[in-house]
């Protein structure tokens, strides 16, 4: 006869205590060096992973082709498939060196700037956490807190968290976003804040002032925390009431928020020198 | 039930970071897929059923040993959800173990067809996930807008995974069993 099983009803209890401490705790700050930890094991597996992805994109539809040509000629189905397949490396590495290039050329032109060349190996599992993961961190020199940009001197967003070999990058985007900025033209201050659906607003911008759709909108630098002149993006639309203490402008991003690849990392700025932006 | 950690810990950390990787690139609209979700609901159905093919009725012990299993899977799933995330830690796992208790109760109290009761529960599944881990976000000080993320994240995401689900739990299924071992307590 059977036995009755034991009863493990005190399981989800025990797990709901630890994953309830284990909130408070990184709320308090106390686990980073298990996160450091953690991050050591867990990001090799997430490098490889994105390569692989990125692998296969590119080659499912090489497979459909060289289908149809074996058929024809095996010989020159083999070659064909040598030269495609060094083909798409090439273009690979083709858009790769223009993301440099342009990358490069930030760095040439701030030569104040010291700055760190970074892959984006992934982006945040949740829809409402606009971040993404990098493959430099502590170890590279990275601190919470500094910008992150991409060609064009477009700002993407800032370092929020950092590990030993990767870090965490806040979106623009993101709902907890916020970025000192003024307005190429007139000069006029404002506040640019990530939204619920993923877009961008200029708020704060005196009534007073003017502000038209295709204004570029540059980072203020106030504060310090951020150099001047990056790139935020452009005024898509205006929202102005007279019963209301600002205006508030739409903003689409400089950078394509959805489609990086490769970032530069500002690890430290000096407020004089050459404006990036210009 | 339980497969060997073996097995379970590594597909976990693959689930995750497939989620963190290739999941937003497959995204339709602003529909993702929520391949941890899906495997912690599927999951804790399968133990739910297997719990109720061993027979023991209605008896407490036999419940938990049920749902314990999903509840498991949610806590190390969501772990890994939250390590790749920038959220607080811990706010992945709170959401799938609490989804995982209630598919797994639902699961072993409720008789049905059980494709009809897979599709359901995915359904009520992304319900209560999403509405936990956003208010865990709120708790944590993160601004949060219910109404805009049900229409622009939770119903599509919903839709998604109803079309996914059937494809997810087929998967486990096989997995559970070539790789369960069953532990009777003599």
């Amino acid at each position: 006869m059977l036995n009755r099983p034991r009863s493990r009803s005190w399981v989800f209890f025990v797990l709901t205590l630890v994953a309830v401490l284990a909130l408070v705790l990184h709320e308090a700050g106390q686990l980073q060096p298990v996160e450091d930890l953690a991050q050591l094991v867990i990001a090799p597996v997430q490098r490889s992973f994105d390569g692989l992805v990125n692998s296969a994109g590119d080659l499912f539809g090489l497979f459909s082709e060289v289908r149809e040509l074996r058929a024809e000629n095996q010989d020159l189905q083999d070659e064909n498939n040598h030269l495609r397949s060094e083909n798409i490396r090439l273009k690979d590495l083709e858009a790769e060196n223009i993301t440099l290039r342009d990358l490069l050329k930030f760095s040439r032109n701030t030569p104040n700037y010291v700055t760190l060349a970074a892959d984006v190996i992934g982006r945040d599992p949740s829809p409402y956490l606009n971040s993404i993961t990098i493959n430099v961190g502590d170890d590279q020199g990275l601190r919470p807190g500094m910008p992150v940009i991409t060609g064009g001197s477009a700002l993407v967003g800032r370092v929020r968290e950092v590990n030993p070999r990767t870090s965490k990058v806040q979106l623009l985007q993101d709902m907890n976003s916020a970025v000192n900025t003024l307005i190429q033209s007139s000069r006029a201050n404002g506040l640019v804040k990530g939204q619920s659906d993923g877009s961008l607003v200029m708020d704060y911008i005196p009534l007073e002032e003017k502000v038209a759709a295709g204004d570029i909108v540059l980072t203020s630098g106030l504060g310090g925390d951020l150099p001047r002149s990056l790139v935020v993006g452009q005024v898509t639309d205006v929202t102005k009431r007279d019963i209301d203490l600002f205006q508030s402008a739409a903003l689409r991003p400089e950078a394509d928020l959805n489609r990086l690849e490769v970032v530069l990392v500002i690890l430290s700025f000096e407020s004089s020198g050459p404006e990036p932006g210009k | 039930m339980s497969p060997s950690p073996y097995f379970t810990i590594p597909f976990l950390l693959i689930v995750a970071i497939f989620q963190a990787t290739a999941a937003p690139r497959l995204a339709i609209g602003s529909a993702r897929p929520d391949l941890m979700l899906l495997s912690v609901v599927s999951w804790s159905l399968l133990a739910a059923f297997r719990a109720r093919e061993l027979e023991y009725g209605d008896e407490t012990p036999s419940l938990m040993r049920g749902i314990n299993d999903g509840v498991v899977w949610a806590f190390v799933g969501g772990m890994f959800l939250d390590l790749l995330s920038s959220g607080p830690l811990g706010a992945n796992a709170l959401a799938l173990m609490i989804t995982a208790l209630a598919v797994g109760v639902i699961g072993v109290r409720v008789s049905g067809a059980r494709p009809v009761l897979v599709v359901l529960m995915a359904a009520i599944g992304t319900l209560i996930y999403h509405l936990v881990y956003l208010a865990v976000l709120a708790l944590t000080g993160r601004p949060v807008f219910p109404s805009v993320y049900l229409n622009r994240f939770i119903l599509p995401g919903m839709i998604l995974n109803l079309v996914l689900v059937p494809a997810v739990y087929l998967l486990l299924m096989m997995v559970d069993r070539r790789t369960s071992r069953e532990r009777l307590e003599w």
